[in-house]
């Protein structure tokens, strides 16, 4: 029943890396340019550079307002989320572990739901500024507790924990919410990629950038805090450090994202076991770039069922549709997984 | 209305079928008196995550609309039920509409054009060219109450604002144009 998956990944682990790469880079650009060509708008192409007058044309505003931010904002939160995601798995060695497990996620959530369900805000600019302040706190906190715990155990717990009390608060909040305001948080907690303009992508873009950057200045005591942490510790890896650093990496990813995106579901968690199967190589030299890639073209799949497939009108929530391909994908893994134990 | 005129005596059940003809005669009269050559083309709805959300064409202030004798753009985009349109669509939309409606919740001063822009950054890229929007404030007049029980009081609001300073009403109208 999974020769044909199957053949598919023996394949794809058959490849060179490089072919790999190449083939995930040629899809984001093709899934892109489909992204920025096709829309409910005929677009005059020819009139693109009024954008830079004091008049745009329509379609300008359509191409500069909304369909290229999107696109970015999909490339960016794909990558970040996927390689947040691959080092809180590293971390935890939990394969069930993302960007959302330290609690961060849940802290941008509160603090929407704290100035949206209490009547305080409620507009796209306050939403973003409350949700980065909830990530930074949240991640404060996980920083101060980091230092205490020593266990790695010790600290996923208290996410999880950290997580639980949280969502309670943000269910209270919605308990005595007006219906508006209640719409409003649900809304936001679908997530999208349609929010984003071209400042705030371009600046998620940069932070993205910078951590793919720092992730991969780690690479060396990643491979090594694979091997355990007895090991690593013995080959020299500064454990307070690295663990400093994970967490001011993922805080940065997962908080700029959710910030402009709402909770985006499954990226964090799903890429990295897709990149692993794709892949031989264990070695995060390699996984890094990897990793990046297949989230960046996971999140621009996952916007075309968003967008309706270009098929039917309206679409799907974007957290709907990151779970329908997340989901199965994990599933898959398990599978793969124990057929290969067995 | 007339549900609970029946539930409370014979006398309650005849006064409410009074109160309810008078509203419907009043709507009517009102109706017909607000048509217009060629109708204004109006929109309503906001911007929810990257997406528009509106009214269907089959929804109550589809109707009222229409019948105050103006154009309402998701006309044929039937069910009562909202529909969700693409926003590079809603920039067209706007930029061809000459009104913006909108019912939606400010507590504090009167709502301002440029305050509604800073709600949202998506909300200056569907603004008509007018720069014409009308809201009804729920923090500022029963709208989900009283008036939904009064729709000729709604349906004379609407015609009153969109006729201008000629029309006045005996009450504080709930649908009234933003200011800059």
């Amino acid at each position: 029943m999974f020769n044909g998956y199957g053949t598919v990944f023996q394949v794809a682990n058959g490849m060179k890396y490089s072919g790999i790469i190449g083939l995930a880079f040629a899809a984001i650009l093709i899934l892109s340019i489909s992204h920025l060509l096709w829309g409910s708008t005929t677009m005059d192409w020819g009139s693109l550079g009024s954008w830079f007058g004091s008049s745009p044309e329509l379609a300008a505003t359509v191409f500069f307002e909304v369909r290229l931010p999107r696109v970015l904002m999909a490339i960016a939160a794909g990558a970040g989320l996927g390689i947040s995601g691959l080092m809180m798995q590293t971390w935890f060695h939990n394969p069930l572990a993302g960007p959302s497990v330290l609690g961060v996620t849940s802290g941008a959530g509160m603090a929407v739901a704290l100035v949206v369900l209490t009547g305080m805000g409620g507009g796209w600019l306050v939403n973003s500024i409350a949700a980065s302040v909830g990530s930074w706190l949240a991640l404060a906190l996980v920083w101060g507790v980091s230092t205490r715990f020593r266990g790695l155990a010790s600290l996923l717990i208290f996410g999880l924990m950290l997580n639980y009390v949280l969502g309670a608060l943000v269910t209270v909040l919605q308990a005595e919410a007006k219906e508006n305001a209640l719409q409003q948080f649900v809304f936001w907690g679908m997530g999208t990629f349609g929010q984003a303009t071209l400042l705030t992508a371009g600046v998620v873009m940069l932070l993205v950038v910078i951590a793919i950057f720092m992730a991969f200045s780690l690479h060396q005591n990643l491979d090594k805090w694979t091997m355990g942490e007895i090991t690593a510790r013995s080959m020299g890896v500064d454990e307070s450090r690295l663990r400093q650093l994970l967490i001011l990496l993922t805080g940065l990813l997962a908080g700029s994202i959710t910030a402009v995106c709402g909770p985006v579901a499954f990226l964090g968690l799903a890429t990295p076991h897709l990149v692993k199967l794709l892949t031989p190589h264990r070695s995060h030299r390699r996984l890094i770039p990897m990793t990046a890639l297949i989230g960046a073209l996971l999140a621009l799949v996952a916007d075309w069922g968003v967008k309706g497939l270009g098929v039917f009108e309206g679409g799907w929530p974007l957290n709907a549709v990151l779970s329908l391909l997340g989901a199965p994908m994990v599933i898959w893994v398990l599978i793969k997984r124990n057929f290969t134990h067995s | 209305m007339k549900v609970f005129g029946w539930l409370v005596d014979d006398v309650s059940l005849l006064q409410a079928n009074l109160a309810f003809d008078e509203v419907g005669r009043r709507y009517e009269s009102i109706r017909l008196a607000a048509k217009r050559q060629e109708p204004l083309q109006v929109f309503t709805g906001s911007v929810e995550q990257g997406e528009w959300h509106a009214p269907g064409g089959e929804s109550f202030i589809a109707s009222l609309l229409e019948d105050a004798g103006l154009s309402y753009v998701f006309q044929d985009r039937l069910g009562r039920e909202n529909v969700r349109i693409p926003l590079e669509e809603m920039i067209e939309i706007g930029r061809k509409a000459d009104a913006w409606g909108l019912v939606l919740h400010h507590s504090g001063s009167e709502l301002t054009i440029s305050e509604l822009l800073q709600k949202d950054d998506r909300n200056r890229l569907v603004l008509p060219d007018s720069r014409r929007v009308f809201v009804a404030n729920t923090s500022q007049c029963d709208y989900f109450g009283w008036w939904v029980a009064r729709p000729d009081v709604m349906l004379e609001n609407l015609t009153c604002l969109f006729e201008g300073s000629s029309c006045s009403m005996d009450m504080e109208p709930c649908f009234k144009w933003l200011t800059e």
